[in-house]
């Protein structure tokens, strides 16, 4: 038998397996892309238009008229009500039926039309971060937009030329342009992470039963005796959920890119390679786990260790912000690495040379991960007698019981 | 009487087993503390400073170098490279060295001296909307520095007295606030909700596996077989799990509070109440999987599948009604989302009752839910086949 036929043998074998237990091929087959179009639906919109605000009008003049109109026609704010007094502002934010609150002080059209000093208070709640960075631009928008007719207004009464007050109003302006995401699209930055993040779990919630599952069943001990050595086993074991991981990551950019809109630039092959070369480190690492413990273990294990790995990537909140503890699991951890590939892929078409250092993370930790697998993968279930035969004379403890082992 | 010393004894035996499995006491003990002081590692510093940013200086002026220092000058910003043009700079922020490219254009001092308009154009990498918003927040603030004054001298220049000119610049000012979180702190928003999750998580990894385990080691034979009553078996077995729920909830918010400074402005007791009620539900709906599952592995797969959809669907980051309305009742179902709901009002907001009582009422509505399924379920399994 050659060892090709052996390979594809011990394939055969693992996909008979992985569609055996019916909860455990549903949850790594389907769930990637349930979850994935769950995720779709929770960013559907990508963008926060209509955030509920309240106006506090105390001034009740043209003016202020002029202020309603602006927030009316500002297609992120959507008034949904007047209030008659602060403490009125005060419950609706409380109680989140405004998210906004614009208010208009007394005696505003009088002071400004005369040039005195007078301002327009608006407040965000800052609870909810998302909220409060879209309505904290857009209230600047429509406020300065005001602001800018009411100082045209004063300079003109001046006795200023009207080209020369544009000029002046416009003397430095620092237009923003968000390079890659214009929108400020929240589904462009966060759903292909998360999902990508989703199938990393499933992935390994299949590999963590590899080994361990045959060692449960006393059968890992028959592949111990085959005559090709562990490379042949662990790429037949390896390859059937490799191909699934594949295709399902595919999928997971053929729904995005397609039925999402979410950007795909870049060179495919890149993408592919890249996402072959995290499967396989996390692949690595799941034989890892599930050469050490027993089956259940080897699931809570990798289970316990990826939960956070979301978190520590650095794919939201960034690596440098973090305490150096924290910055450095992230860096150890392969998601790092493939989300920042990703990224700097589909988002900002990047090549080879920018790419290239994290694939070579990649690589680094799944060579790690390897060598500890070839150290430290168990035969068997035994307690490790040889170990214990040794160790319990230095305690004073009698190991005669464990001569024969 | 006689029910109270059955519940007591099943519950001493489930604690026995939750504390000998030493998997199950680091996950139900331990996990919830070890994840949030990870996550405390990671957001710890709260608020976003020294992004890094290219300029691309094409005037060379006193002017512009003014203007660079005024960048470098804001807490936000670090400025890492000095390029020549802004292909350089496309190419840095490509390699994600760079989060924002700022070009300062040729004869931007001559231009400001003649009173020309002048556009100094901003480049934000939009990949990353933590950076963006942080980015564009403080670009913004130096437009707004930097305009009024350049304004002011242009006025003067023109031939009107500084003071008006001044009042002209001012006749308006802006002032915007952010309520409940006025310096934009990233713990404050985010770190409830991982509290929660987690939390959560940890007990329903730990009471997920009483019913399972006890039917894989085969022991559930004793209980199908008992006079017990299903109320009886479904107390005992979940008051460990609850008891260290709501302990491991106080300690972690309190952790929260005295470490990271978490906001708690609102009424503990009211707090108290929302976790109570929460715990009820959680610990009926852990139970309730236990029973459909066939094995630990099974229940612990399940539950671990959980936590990412519970966590975005509970509204608590992107709300509700941006979410497609399928996705939206979805999440309705999930207690986090009542729950994380409740606690931001109260720990945040200082919100009363009057606030918090539709949440706690659905909560209360969920728990019986599950309670009841949960001991319908302990029926259900306890039939034994013939």
């Amino acid at each position: 038998m050659t060892p090709l036929r052996a390979i594809a043998g011990i394939m055969y074998v693992e996909t008979l397996h992985l569609l055996r237990y019916r909860t455990q091929a549903f949850i790594f087959l389907v769930i990637p892309l349930l979850i994935f179009v769950f995720l779709a639906g929770v960013y559907w919109d990508q963008v926060i238009l209509h955030i509920p605000t309240v106006i506090l009008d105390m001034d009740h003049s043209p003016m202020s008229q002029e202020i309603i109109q602006g927030v009316e026609a500002h297609e992120t704010l959507d008034i949904v009500g007047y209030a008659t007094d602060y403490d009125q502002v005060q419950y609706w934010l409380q109680t989140e039926k405004a998210r906004v609150a614009i208010v208009i002080p007394e005696d505003f059209d009088r002071k400004a039309s005369r040039g005195e000093p007078t301002r327009i208070l608006a407040i965000i709640d800052g609870s909810n971060m998302v909220f409060t960075n879209v309505a904290t631009a857009a209230t600047g928008e429509v406020v300065n937009h005001l602001a800018a007719n009411l100082r045209t207004n004063l300079m003109l009464s001046q006795g200023l030329l009207t080209d020369k007050v544009r000029r002046i109003l416009q003397a430095v302006q620092f237009p923003i342009g968000a390079r890659y995401n214009p929108t400020f699209n929240y589904a462009y930055f966060l759903l292909f992470g998360l999902g990508l993040y989703i199938l990393q779990q499933t992935y390994l919630l299949g590999m963590a039963t590899v080994i361990s599952r045959e060692r449960e069943q006393g059968t890992w001990i028959q592949y111990q005796v085959l005559p090709f050595g562990r490379g042949a086993i662990y790429v037949g074991k390896l390859l059937p959920y490799l191909v699934v991981g594949l295709v399902q990551a595919g999928l997971i950019f053929l729904l995005g890119a397609r039925v999402f809109g979410m950007p795909m630039h870049g060179k495919l092959w890149l993408l592919f390679l890249v996402t072959a070369t995290f499967l396989l480190t996390v692949s690595t690492f799941g034989i890892l786990v599930s050469g050490c413990t027993s089956r259940v273990n080897s699931i809570r294990f990798t289970m316990v260790m990826a939960m956070p790995s979301f978190i520590l990537s650095g794919f939201t909140w960034p690596l440098d912000a973090m305490h150096p503890i924290a910055r450095t699991i992230g860096e150890c951890l392969p998601l790092t690495w493939y989300l920042q590939a990703f990224q700097s892929i589909t988002m900002k078409g990047a090549g080879w040379g920018v790419v290239a250092p994290h694939i070579f993370n990649l690589a680094i930790i799944t060579t790690v991960c390897f060598v500890l697998s070839l150290r430290f993968i168990k035969k068997t279930d035994r307690p490790p007698y040889r170990l214990i035969a040794r160790v319990y004379p230095l305690l004073g403890k009698p190991a005669n019981r464990y001569a024969n082992w | 009487m006689q029910i109270l010393r059955n519940i007591a004894s099943i519950a001493y035996v489930e604690w026995l087993t939750m504390t000998r499995d030493k998997f199950l006491a680091a996950v139900v003990f331990g996990a919830g503390f070890f994840y949030l002081s990870l996550f405390g590692l990671v957001y710890c510093s709260a608020i976003l400073t020294d992004i890094p940013v290219a300029v691309v200086d094409q005037d060379h002026s006193p002017a512009s170098r003014e203007l660079v220092q005024k960048l470098a000058s804001n807490p936000r910003l670090d400025i890492v490279s000095y390029l020549g043009d802004s292909q350089e700079m496309d190419k840095q922020l490509e390699a994600n060295l760079v989060r924002a490219g700022i070009v300062i254009p040729k004869n931007f001092a001559k231009d400001i001296a003649s009173g020309n308009p002048v556009r100094v154009q901003a480049t934000v990498d939009g990949c990353n909307l933590i950076y963006a918003y942080n980015l564009r927040k403080a670009i913004l603030d130096i437009n707004r520095s930097v305009g009024t004054d350049i304004m002011a001298s242009t006025l003067v220049g023109a031939g009107i007295e500084p003071a008006r000119a001044e009042d002209i610049l001012k006749s308006v000012q802006f002032v915007s606030e952010s309520r409940y979180n006025p310096t934009y702190n990233y713990v404050n928003f985010l770190y409830l909700l991982l509290v929660i999750i987690a939390v959560q998580q940890t007990c329903l990894l730990g009471e997920g596996l009483t019913l399972a385990r006890e039917k894989e080691q085969n022991t559930w034979v004793q209980f199908a077989l008992s006079p017990l009553r299903n109320v009886e078996i479904f107390i005992g077995k979940v008051l460990p799990y609850y008891l260290v729920l709501l302990a491991n909830a106080g300690l972690v918010l309190a952790g929260a509070y005295i470490f990271l400074k978490l906001p708690m402005h609102g009424n503990l007791l009211l707090l108290w109440l929302v976790f109570a009620v929460f715990a009820l539900a959680i610990v009926g709906l852990g139970y309730w999987i236990s029973s459909c599952c066939r094995d630990t592995a099974q229940a612990t797969m399940v539950i671990c599948l959980f936590n990412l959809p519970m966590a975005l669907g509970s509204g608590f980051t992107w709300p509700h009604a941006s979410m497609t309305p399928l996705v939206k009742y979805i999440g309705y179902l999930f207690p986090a989302t009542w729950m994380t709901h409740a606690t931001r009002a109260i720990t945040m907001k200082a919100a009363s009752w009057e606030v918090v009582w539709t949440d706690i009422v659905i909560l209360a509505i969920m728990a019986m839910f599950f309670v009841s399924g949960a001991v319908i379920s302990t029926r259900k399994i306890r039939s034994v086949p013939d």
